[in-house]
């Protein structure tokens, strides 16, 4: 008997356009359940999260997007069967209708901020380098582990405080297009990494608020990517 | 009631048409900006709706761990954290029994 991979969980009725495929070319269903409808292709074990999946996985999620906002189903939530599918959508049906309502009419836009240049960068990287020959020399010592681990704090504290400035600035600018919002995790060199929910009407107002936000605000670079489906607002 | 349709019955005019542009194309796996593709692989893998009952981490073909249904692995999502630390959490809404083997 072969599973199923769902797609997305969307309002009761819209169903899928005739022929679309998903991962591996196979047709993509619309189930409905209650106030609920599931989009789904069957897939005889669970799937791998391999590029192309994922760019399968995410077309298909973009595809129930152009009809009516819907939720995105995280890659990996393969089940066995229809039965066990419809339990567990049952178990989260309460969420899942709010989650509906919080996103209904709305699209995704998500923004990073790299990291500022700032003068004495420059001395600091030196100061580093210079450390490193002293290690590869084989000079190396407690002493110089505490500098390295001291200068680690210090860097993050930094980090934290300009991501907080930064963050703020965000906020005014593009204030009040954004009906919700989510800050995800970020590495170097990336500042600030964010999710709006922006209702679809809005989104060129939103890139013009952000239009010009790098230079007003000294930073390297500003990303503004999407409109996506509402991944990062369609609950845990 | 639970119904199974095999193509969809558009639901024509009664829907915004508003397609979701400027994002990545669909089947495109070359000539997207690397970044784009994090973002996407991001988003599919790491966010949306978790209708997982089991969760079973491998590395290289091989099982590691196998959580049950009141557990939850989920990376600690505020800026200063280390990357690749984590911490297990307890979940909610589980009923007894689970999904059924």
């Amino acid at each position: 008997m072969s599973g199923l991979h769902p797609y997305c969980v969307t309002i009761a009725g819209c169903h899928p356009p005739a022929g679309l495929t998903g991962l591996g070319g196979r047709l993509v269903q619309g189930w409905d359940f209650e106030s609920f409808a599931v989009w789904t292709s069957e897939e005889p074990s669970a799937p791998r999260p391999d590029l192309e999946a994922v760019v399968r996985h995410d077309a298909v999620v973009r595809a129930a997007n152009d009809r009516v906002t819907s939720l995105p189903v995280r890659f990996g939530a393969w089940a066995p069967g229809h039965a066990v599918l419809v339990s567990r959508i049952r178990r989260r049906r309460a969420e899942l209708e709010a989650a509906l309502a919080a996103v209904s009419g709305c699209v995704e836009l998500g923004v990073t901020v790299e990291e500022v240049s700032a003068p004495g960068r420059g001395e600091e990287a030196r100061q580093q380098a210079g450390e490193a020959v002293t290690q590869l020399r084989g000079e190396a010592d407690g002493k110089a582990y505490l500098r390295d681990l001291s200068r680690q704090y210090a860097d993050r504290r930094r980090r934290r405080a300009e991501r907080a400035v930064l963050l703020e600035r965000l906020r005014s600018a593009i204030a009040p297009l954004a009906i919700d919002e989510r800050v995800h995790r970020v590495s170097p060199p990336d500042l600030v990494s964010v999710a709006h929910l922006v209702a679809r009407s809005e989104v060129g107002r939103y890139r013009g608020r952000l239009d010009g936000f790098a230079h007003e605000h000294g930073v390297t670079r500003v990303r503004v990517t999407g409109p996506w489906p509402p991944y990062s607002f369609a609950g845990s | 009631m639970t119904t199974v349709s095999d193509h969809s019955d558009a639901l024509e005019g009664a829907l915004p048409a508003t397609a979701l542009d400027g994002a990545l194309p669909a089947n495109t796996l070359e000539g997207a900006p690397p970044a784009t593709l994090v973002e996407l692989v991001n988003r599919v893998v790491d966010r949306g709706v978790s209708l997982t009952g089991d969760l079973t981490i491998s590395v290289a073909d091989v099982d590691l761990l196998y959580l049950g249904l009141r557990l939850v692995l989920k990376s600690v999502d505020e800026g200063d954290a280390e990357p690749g630390s984590g911490r297990l959490l307890a979940g909610t809404g589980a009923e007894p029994g689970g999904d059924p083997a």
